[in-house]
């Protein structure tokens, strides 16, 4: 028998894996680099695990929704990711597929279907 | 400078498991990465060595890293169980496609009264056809095993920066590479020892040969295990495995010079089933078997040959 902790933690891993895709592009909007944006997603209460933000990223560069370019002026240097157009578009579409979600879930929860 | 060895030695154990073309690219990616996240760690930790320990705890076993950084889509089967799978299926390929190529003639050598090559010919067709069901179900496991809420870890143990590998040395062998080898091994014992009690061998002459055989292969487990404890190879090791293969390749030149090998009612079979060339199809069936195991023992000398050039 599993237990309830562990049922809950593979849920909220579940539930984080969906949404980790939006909340990255949504933060792409102005060149940024990992870890700014993995420390970013945390303050926002969203915590990621690095060792997916990361190659996330990368994925995302291969998909064509994201420009990079790596930084060499400062102390070190560092690989700057924005989003592009496609992205931007995947982005606008996904975020309104969410607002969608969010809404209905949000009625759902509240139990306003069951009035 | 220890500490920095260790992140090093963490891209490195990342980026061998990755595609050349990717390395040098996700190399300065995780460099530039892990030393913000160090930095960013500092505040949190008492020393530099915490620090790092801490974010490479975080960022995980490099087995896994790696994996997610060459896999673009989702997969059946998930980071944490693929390289094991992978590891397995390459294993039990090697060793049971040529034991099931074999079964596969066998068993069309009773069931059609053909010519030698319309018998290889049907043999290859069922080991295809028998090698995607196993692949199959043996995916199929893996898909639910990697649905179900265990862990690779907890067969293999939680990873720590620890047990990252020495740069410019061959990987670090790990549990997982183990496994899977000592799997193959009794795989192969195991037929070993099931072939004493089947009537398709001379008992009289393969007996001395298939237990010559299972000593060895047992020698190769304790190898297995003698390897990972030492974690790379030596050239004592690499010497003493192939030892070990050359009495696999001698065992099957023995094997196929023998004139005696196959039980005799096979020969009696053939001739009830209508196969006319009763001696060329023997010789076609001791061939298939030697070919194998001498391709299959040369290719492992190869393959552990690369390994050990690579470690020095």
């Amino acid at each position: 028998m599993i237990e309830l902790q562990e049922l809950y933690d593979n849920q909220i891993l579940e539930l984080r894996r969906g949404v980790i895709l939006l909340a990255t592009l949504s933060q792409l909007r102005n060149p940024i680099y990992g870890y700014l944006l993995l420390t970013k997603l945390e303050t926002a209460g969203l915590l990621v695990d690095a060792g997916t933000l990361y190659p996330l990223l990368r994925r995302l560069e291969k998909q064509g929704l994201l420009e990079s370019n790596w930084e060499t002026d400062g102390a070190r240097p560092r690989k700057y990711y924005k989003i592009n157009s496609k992205g931007q578009e995947l982005f606008e579409r996904l975020s309104a597929e969410w607002s969608l979600i969010s809404s209905n879930l949000s009625k759902m929860l509240t139990k306003e279907y069951e009035k | 400078m220890k500490n920095n060895n260790l992140i090093e030695r963490y891209i490195y154990d990342v980026v061998e498991r990755i595609p050349a073309n990717q390395r040098e690219e996700v190399s300065l990616e995780l460099k530039a990465i892990i030393e913000d996240m160090v930095e960013g760690k500092r505040k949190q930790e008492e020393t530099i060595d915490k620090s790092i320990n801490s974010v490479l705890l975080e960022l995980g076993n490099p087995v896994f890293l790696a994996y997610k950084y060459t896999n673009i889509n989702q997969s059946l089967i998930g980071p944490r169980w693929f390289p094991l799978y992978k590891d397995i299926l390459f294993k039990i390929f090697r060793y049971v496609i040529p034991i099931i190529l074999t079964i596969a003639f066998m068993s069309s050598l009773y069931t059609r009264e053909t010519g030698l090559i319309d018998h290889i010919l049907t043999s290859m067709g069922e080991t295809i056809s028998l090698t995607a069901i196993v692949f199959f179900w043996f995916t199929l496991f893996f898909a639910f095993l990697d649905r179900s809420n265990r862990g690779v870890k907890e067969l293999v143990g939680e990873w720590s920066p620890q047990q990252l590998p020495e740069i410019n040395k061959s990987r670090r062998i790990s549990l997982i590479d183990v496994i899977g080898e000592v799997i193959g091994y009794l795989i192969t014992l195991g037929f070993i020892i099931y072939s004493l009690n089947t009537t398709f061998f001379n008992q009289e002459a393969w007996q001395p040969i298939a237990v010559v055989l299972a000593v060895t292969t047992t020698l190769q487990i304790v190898h297995q295990i003698f390897l990972s404890y030492v974690g790379k190879w030596t050239i004592q090791l690499f010497i003493f495995h192939t030892i070990l293969n050359i009495v696999w390749i001698g065992c099957a030149v023995i094997f196929a010079l023998l004139n005696n090998s196959i039980h005799p009612n096979i020969s009696q079979i053939l001739t009830a089933n209508g196969v006319s060339d009763v001696t060329s199809t023997i010789r076609g069936l001791i061939f298939i078997i030697s070919i194998s195991i001498i391709i299959v023992n040369i290719l492992e000398i190869m393959n552990n040959a690369r390994k050990y050039l690579s470690n020095r």
